[in-house]
C-alpha cells in the first residue's frame, strides 16, 4: 500500500527534524530583516546592535541543519523526492544563512553611517525596496513550506520589480555623491545597503526555483526577465 | 508505462514480448514487455513475491522445471524465440549463464568447478586448451590471483566472496554472452559486495547482464536500466537514473523511498 510516510518512521522523523530548522532559520531570518528595515526608519542605533549580536543564532542553526543533512544523507541514502527534499533545505539553508548575514551587513553600515552623522540623507525608496524584498522572502518561503510551484513562479518573475528600484536608487545616490563627493563614504555605505536588499531579493527567485526543483526534479527553464544592467 | 527514450533497437540482446507465468491457478507475472540491451546491466527491482525473480528465470527457461507452472508470451534472444519447441535448451542455457543468491560450488576442486560446463559441452579438445579456459574464466571472475597455486583446493574451502566468484567463473566457462544474476550479493559482506559489484563493471564489456536485486543503492550504482516490479506487473522502466532522481510512477518511487514493502 502507498502511504505519504515511510515504512521506518524514524526516516519521517529525520526528515521532519530538518523541515523544523529550516522553519526556525526562516523565521529567524524574516525576523532579523523585519528588525533592520524598521531600525532603518526609526534610525534606532540599539536595535542595530541587538541584530549584529543575533546573527549568530542563524550561523549556529545553519550549522545544525548541516549536521542533521548529513546525518540523514548518510544513514537514510534518500533518493528521487526524498533525496531532493534533502538537498533543497540544505541549499535554502546556506541562503536564509547569507540572509542573515546581509541584515548583520546594513545594521553595521548603519551605525557607520549615523556615527558620521549622514543618516538623514537615506533615501526612502530604501525602505520601499526592503518592504518588497521582505514580502518577497515572506511568500518565497510560505511557497517552499508548501511545495507550491504557482506561487514560487510568481515570485521568480516579480523580482524584476526590485532589480529595476535598485537601479533607480543606485542613480539616486550616485547623484548624490557626485554632488558631495566629501560625503562619499555615507553614501558608499548607502549603495551597499541598497545592494544588500537587491542580493536577497535574488536569493527568494533561488529559493522559488530550488521549490520548483523539489517539486518537479528538474530546474525551471531560465527565461526570467531581467533588468537592464547598470549604466553608470 | 512509457518506453525508455534512449532505446536502441538495433542493440538489443532480449526482448520479452506479453510474458504470463502462472504457477497453478495463481499468476505470477502479468504480461510482461522488456528489451535489454547489449552489453549493459538491466537491473530487476521490487518487493518479495513481485515476480522479478520468475522473470529472470524465464529468459533461460528454468520455471520449465517446476510442476504447474505454465509461461506464455514470447522471449526473443537475439531475435530467436526461444520458447519454440526446437529450442535446444541445453545450448540455450550454455548461452546463459546464472549466479544464484547463495554460492553453490559443486563439491569439487576449484579447477573442476570451472572446468565442468566445458566439459559436458565439449568445449576444449585436450587438457591444454582445458587449462586455458579455466585459467582465463577465474582471471575473468576477478580469481585467479587468490587460486592459482591451489586449483586441486575444494570449492567449498574458499570464503563466500570467493565461493560467488568461483560461481561466475564457471558461469562464464561455457562462452556465454548474456548472464542472469538473482541476488548474487545478498548473502556477502560489504567489502566481497564491492569486489562483486567491480567485477559486474567489467563483465559487462563482454557479457549482457541482468541482475535481481533487493538494494537499491546496488541497482543504482551497477545498473544503465531498471525495472520495478510490483505483484507481478512491470510498473516502471527506465533509465537507472531516472528512477532513483525522478521516477515516472507513484509506486516507483513509494518503493525506492522506503514507503511500500
Amino acid at each position: 500500500m502507498i502511504t505519504t510516510s515511510h515504512v521506518n518512521s524514524a526516516f519521517d522523523d529525520d526528515l521532519k527534524n530538518i523541515n523544523n530548522k529550516i522553519a526556525k532559520l526562516g523565521a529567524l531570518a524574516e525576523a532579523q530583516l523585519a528588525d533592520t528595515l524598521k531600525s532603518l526608519g526609526n534610525k534606532n542605533e540599539y536595535a542595530f546592535q541587538k541584530i549584529i549580536d543575533r546573527d549568530k543564532k542563524l550561523d549556529n542553526l545553519e550549522s545544525e541543519l548541516n549536521t542533521a543533512v548529513f546525518e540523514v544523507l548518510a544513514t537514510w541514502s534518500p533518493v528521487a523526492r526524498d533525496l531532493r527534499s534533502v538537498m533543497v533545505a540544505d541549499k535554502i539553508g546556506s541562503i536564509l544563512e547569507r540572509i542573515g548575514d546581509y541584515s548583520k551587513n546594513m545594521s553595521r553600515r548603519s551605525l557607520v553611517i549615523i556615527k558620521e552623522e549622514g543618516f538623514d540623507t537615506l533615501p526612502v525608496n530604501i525602505i520601499g525596496l526592503g518592504e518588497q524584498v521582505q514580502n518577497l522572502l515572506h511568500e518565497s518561503l510560505d511557497a517552499y513550506m508548501e511545495v507550491n510551484v504557482d506561487k514560487a513562479m510568481q515570485i521568480w518573475e516579480s523580482d524584476i520589480d526590485v532589480d529595476r528600484l535598485y537601479l533607480s536608487i543606485f542613480k539616486e545616490i550616485l547623484g548624490f555623491m557626485s554632488d558631495n563627493p566629501d560625503d562619499a563614504k555615507i553614501f558608499t555605505h548607502m549603495v551597499f545597503i541598497s545592494k544588500n536588499l537587491e542580493r536577497i531579493g535574488d536569493y527568494t527567485t533561488i529559493i522559488a526555483k530550488q521549490t520548483y526543483f523539489l517539486a518537479n526534479g528538474e530546474m525551471p527553464a531560465d527565461d526570467r526577465p531581467k533588468a537592464n544592467s547598470i549604466k553608470t | 508505462m512509457r518506453d525508455v527514450g534512449k532505446m536502441d533497437n538495433s542493440n538489443v540482446k532480449v526482448v520479452t514480448k506479453n510474458i504470463t507465468v502462472d504457477y497453478g491457478e495463481k499468476r505470477a507475472l502479468h504480461g510482461i514487455n522488456l528489451s535489454i540491451q547489449k552489453n549493459e546491466v538491466t537491473a530487476l527491482i521490487g518487493p518479495s513475491g513481485c515476480g522479478k525473480s520468475t522473470f529472470i528465470r524465464c529468459i533461460n527457461r528454468m520455471n520449465d522445471l517446476i510442476a504447474g507452472c505454465k509461461v506464455e508470451g514470447q522471449i526473443f534472444i537475439d531475435n530467436t524465440d526461444i520458447n519454440l519447441p526446437e529450442t535446444d535448451i541445453v545450448e540455450l542455457r550454455a548461452k546463459i549463464g546464472m549466479v544464484f543468491q547463495k554460492p553453490n560450488p559443486f563439491p569439487k576442486s576449484i579447477y573442476d568447478n570451472v572446468a565442468y560446463g566445458p566439459r559436458i559441452h565439449g568445449m576444449a579438445k585436450d587438457k591444454a586448451e582445458l587449462d586455458d579456459i579455466v585459467s582465463k574464466s577465474l582471471k575473468r571472475a576477478g580469481l585467479w590471483k587468490e587460486v592459482s597455486d591451489r586449483l586441486d583446493a575444494s570449492g567449498l574451502s574458499l570464503s563466500g566472496g570467493q565461493q560467488q566468484r568461483l560461481c561466475i567463473a564457471r558461469a562464464i566457462a561455457v562462452n556465454p554472452d548474456l548472464l542472469l544474476m538473482d541476488e548474487p550479493c545478498s548473502a556477502l559482506d560489504p567489502i566481497a559486495t564491492a569486489i562483486i559489484e567491480e567485477l559486474i563493471n567489467e563483465l559487462k564489456e563482454r557479457y549482457t547482464i541482468v541482475i535481481v536485486t533487493h538494494s537499491m543503492q546496488q541497482a543504482a550504482r551497477l545498473s544503465e536500466k531498471t525495472a520495478y516490479f510490483h505483484l507481478g506487473e512491470m510498473i516502471e522502466f527506465d533509465e537507472t537514473s531516472t528512477i532513483f532522481t525522478k521516477p515516472n510512477q507513484e509506486m516507483t518511487e513509494a518503493y525506492i523511498s522506503g514507503k511500500i514493502g
